[in-house]
């Protein structure tokens, strides 16, 4: 089985982050760059999957600048067997990404494509759902359990939906885009690392396939969120009620 | 230091696994509440570390450019990380750790037959029981050679093994026990070998965890033994060694602390320079100040050339054979710029400095250890001095 996961490198959830004094973007020096969380759910994924499906294939697959080659080794030192990077300029819309998605899948003819279901920075929660829209392909998103069938042709996923769970069923191939419960992800281990120095990592220049990437937004401006103003301390409920109802207006 | 791509993520790795999974565990090992142990097999697994250890493992090579002499050389560095990064978290969890696998399973694997290192070393090793290694007596620390009481008298195929220690890393709770012995009688009288010891062994007992300044997390304790009967086969080497090879030892654990001293320096400067940027006193932050500036910078030195000393192979590109002088020369001095450093980050974090909740004050207390165990400042240079002034 051919699996396909995506990663995106994205600003380490832990670090601050800095607006521009001009609100054109943030801050790009000294912040740590990782794997995007869900993205490494999805690696994970498809690793587990390679464990129990012999003969299996772990391609990664990013989209971005040069630099994400330090994401997609991350990946391989997880396990993934090998990846290519589309190199193109950081940012491009959701439906820019899918297009070139859809044309690495339509080479890589994988049987299934595991994706997270948003990128942690610009939170679209757009390009799983497009990509298979533009392939006609079926989708399952907010996978939180993936299960394949013994003859890998059909897929079974759990999503969870609100107040509850739903199990959907879908012939492969399809897309799956993974929720945070879906798996824990490994850490690359110290052999998954000398190893990776090895594998083999494609880079393809976006223009090479041509697909229109141009924005159709603009980017008008970012501002920080506004500071967290000191809290009131109360003496007693009365009060506290009191103020809610005249102060919060919440009751 | 200029790093490869692949030195860079296991570094990065190396930090997640340590503030992911180790650190929430620190409070509760402080305390005495929780062992390091249980965390360490899982820890093998998760990094795949079996594959760092064990014979063979050392790098070889003289650290050419061609590619294995490139990964030969990220090996280097992931062994000093692993270390570094151990050391930023919990000073006494690697503390523990480099007891049981280098003090017990670093000597084994080193002076062992293939069947003392399959059965004894291999499983502490992969953390699957913890060794512990015993030289320092009640009576005999700085001179623990000179002054050993302990003794090992032939009988028959076996070893009878009498006397005490104490101050030993592990010792309360260790599986096996590396026990330093001065023959009696026969072949190799009077001369210092090692013998492997299991837990359970009649006549063989330890104390409980002593209550200690720092490295809380880290049980320290007292092996008594009392006619404990090894089997002959038990000798380290099978045989008895000649004269030095307990000296020899020494220097290799005394490269591992220069490592730990390190990561605590590291970890104190780093928490000292962000937190003198932030903190703002008379309308400024206090790291505008001179007198902040000029503790920072001083604090930056000790660490700066102590990376140089810890990462001297690593930066050669081979393995830098230094002399036992400088071994000495580099331990004694990083373990007195860690205590320097961590006081000094104290020092800049003032009243939050003392509180446990900033993490310095622990590192502080671990840190002075370093100038202990090993051997202390003294006798480090004691063996310098002997080294220079010999003709
Ligand atoms: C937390 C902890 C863990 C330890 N783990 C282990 C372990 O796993 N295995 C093990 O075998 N040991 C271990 N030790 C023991 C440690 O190695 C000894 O404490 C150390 O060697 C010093 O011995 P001592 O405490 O008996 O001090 P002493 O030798 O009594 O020294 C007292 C003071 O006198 C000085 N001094 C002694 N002789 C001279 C001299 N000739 N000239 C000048 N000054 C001198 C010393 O430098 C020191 O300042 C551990 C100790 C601690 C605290």
């Amino acid at each position: 089985m051919k699996i396909l996961a995506t990663v995106k490198r994205v600003p380490d959830p832990e670090t601050s982050i800095k607006v521009k004094p001009d609100g054109s973007g943030i801050v790009a020096d000294n912040i740590k760059w990782v794997v995007n969380p869900f993205d490494e759910i999805a690696v994970e994924e498809s690793l587990r999957i390679k464990e129990k499906v012999a003969g299996s294939e772990v391609v990664l697959v990013s989209v971005g600048a040069k630099v994400a080659q330090e994401q997609l080794r991350t990946g391989l030192a997880m396990g993934a067997d090998r990846a290519i990077l589309v190199v193109a300029e950081d940012g491009l819309e959701p439906l820019a990404v899918a297009r070139v998605l859809v044309k690495v899948i339509e080479s890589e003819q994988p049987d299934l494509v595991v994706m997270g279901k948003q990128s942690i920075d610009d939170d679209s929660n757009a390009v799983g759902q497009m990509a298979a829209e533009l392939l006609g392909w079926p989708q399952a998103t907010f996978a939180s359990k993936l299960e394949l069938a013994g003859d890998q042709k059909t897929a079974t996923v759990t999503r969870e939906v609100d107040g509850g769970l739903e199990t959907l069923s879908f012939p492969l191939p399809g897309i799956v885009t993974t929720d945070l419960r879906l798996n824990e992800p490994r850490y690359a281990s110290l052999p998954g690392i000398m190893k990776a120095r090895k594998k083999e990592l494609k880079e393809i220049e976006v223009g090479a396939l041509g697909v229109d990437v141009a924005p159709k937004a603009r980017l008008v401006k970012m501002e920080p969120p506004p500071k967290r103003q000191a809290g009131k301390k109360v003496a007693s409920v009365e009060e506290l009620v009191h103020l809610l109802h005249t102060e919060a207006k919440v009751i | 230091m200029e790093l490869t791509d692949a030195e860079r993520l296991l570094r990065d790795t190396f930090r997640t696994y340590f503030t992911r999974e180790i650190e929430p565990h620190v409070p509760a090992m402080e305390s005495g509440a929780m062992l390091p142990y249980p965390l360490m097999r899982p820890m093998h697994e998760a990094l795949g570390l079996d594959a760092l250890l064990g014979r063979g493992a050392k790098p070889r090579g003289d650290g050419g450019r061609d590619d294995a002499g490139r990964a030969a050389n990220t090996i280097r560095y992931a062994r000093t990380t692993f270390t570094v990064e151990m050391a930023r978290v919990s000073p006494s969890f690697a503390l523990s750790y480099g007891a049981s696998l280098s003090l017990f399973a670093g000597n084994v694997l080193g002076k062992g037959t293939p069947e003392q290192i399959e059965r004894f070393a291999r499983p502490v090793l992969h953390c699957e029981k913890i060794g512990c290694w015993a030289l320092t007596e009640p009576g005999g620390g700085s001179d623990a050679l000179g002054g050993m009481k302990t003794t090992a008298r032939r009988d028959g195929d076996h070893f009878v093994l009498n006397g005490s220690k104490t101050f030993i890393t592990n010792a309360p709770y260790a599986d096996v026990f590396l026990i330093l012995a001065r023959v009696e009688g026969g072949d190799g009288a009077g001369s210092i070998q090692s013998f492997v010891v299991e837990r359970g062994t009649p006549g063989l007992a330890t104390g409980p965890a002593m209550k200690k300044m720092g490295m809380r997390g880290s049980p320290t304790g007292e092996i008594f033994l009392d006619d404990v009967r090894v089997p002959a086969d038990h000798l380290l080497g099978g045989g008895v060694r000649e004269r030095g090879h307990v000296k020899a030892s020494l220097t290799s654990e005394r490269i591992g602390l220069a490592v730990l001293s390190y990561g605590i320096m590291e970890r104190c400067y780093e928490i000292a320079r962000g937190y003198a940027l932030r903190r703002r006193q008379f309308g400024r932050a206090i790291a505008e100040y001179q007198m902040i500036q000029s503790r920072l910078a001083r604090m930056y030195v000790a660490l700066s050339n102590c990376r140089r000393i810890v990462y001297a192979d690593y930066l050669a590109g081979r393995p830098s054979r230094e002399s036992v002088a400088d071994v000495c020369a580099g331990k004694l001095y990083c373990a007195e710029m860690g205590t320097f450093v961590a006081f000094e980050a104290i020092h800049i974090l003032a009243g939050n400095g003392y509180m446990e909740e900033y993490v310095v004050e622990r590192l502080a207390r671990d840190a002075k250890l370093l100038e202990l165990g090993g051997g202390t400042t003294e006798m480090q240079i004691l063996t310098i001095a002997r080294e220079l002034l010999r003709e």
